[in-house]
């Protein structure tokens, strides 16, 4: 486990999870431009979870935990929210997922036991 | 549950279940600062700093404050931008959707190198005005 830590789901702590995980990255070999890629899907992910997760109750945390294995490194940002309920009134612009598509190998989005959503990504380092 | 607490003590003193390292406090990122200058009618939003959800509000209410003199352009210069993601591009978005609903224009001095990367991925550099960093 390269990284594990859980937040409250607040604006205030993308920011600080994310800066959290590329300093426990620093000793992988990555190059440049797919750390600022895993910067900006994991900013993406958090963000989800920070703007959507706790619409309508108390807000909880988000969990960030990062694997590596050979040369594959597995992200996952986890909340414990109302899972992936369609906002008509989101005030993103519809990118997001789109964004974590492109910028990872596998991206795969699931609400494990009806409890929140978990964003797993994969990265081929 | 006395003893359970002591417990947990105990364990965690052994073996952490994480390595310290990725226990420290996250380093402080560089604060998000805005600077508006307004040059006749054309206002400059000097952005520095990470560009993300904790900056919108920010960013958006020096918007206001600028379009809330006579302005015929705003230009956002993000040479200062250490950190732009999705939130931020969509923060520019909003601000270039208004503009047309409001009769002015927006135009983005986008951040230094990979910073920038953000534009590209998601086609955006072709509907937001971008001018050349120099």
């Amino acid at each position: 486990m390269l990284y594990d830590r859980s937040l409250p789901a607040e604006p205030a702590n993308v920011g600080t999870l994310r800066r959290e995980l590329n300093g426990a990255l620093a000793p992988v070999e990555i190059g440049k431009q797919r750390r600022g890629d895993i910067a900006l899907v994991v900013s993406e992910a958090l963000t989800n979870a920070a703007v959507h997760a706790y619409v309508g109750m108390a807000t909880g945390p988000v969990a960030v935990n990062a694997t590596l294995s050979g040369l594959s490194l597995r992200i996952t940002v986890r909340d414990r929210g109302r899972g992936m309920i369609p906002r008509t009134d989101s005030p993103g612009l519809g990118l997001g997922v789109g964004l974590l598509g492109r910028l990872s190998d596998v991206l795969e989005i699931s609400s494990p036991d009806g409890d929140g959503t978990e964003i797993c990504v994969r990265f081929n380092l | 549950m006395t003893n359970h607490t002591h417990r947990r003590r105990r364990r965690s003193r052994r073996r952490p279940l994480v390595p310290h390292a990725t226990r420290r406090r996250a380093p402080a990122g560089p604060p998000l600062d805005v600077r508006v200058e307004q040059h006749a009618s054309v206002a400059v939003l000097h952005i520095s700093g990470e560009f993300d959800l904790c900056g919108v509000a920010r960013v958006e209410r020096a918007l206001d404050r600028a379009v809330g003199n006579p302005t015929d352009r705003v230009v956002f210069d993000l040479r200062g931008v250490s950190f732009l993601d999705l939130c931020g591009l969509e923060t520019l978005m909003r601000a270039d959707a208004r503009a047309r609903r409001e009769s002015f224009a927006v135009a983005v001095v986008p951040p230094p190198g990979p910073v920038a990367r953000i534009f590209a991925v998601t086609d955006i550099d072709h509907e937001l005005r971008l001018l050349a960093a120099d």
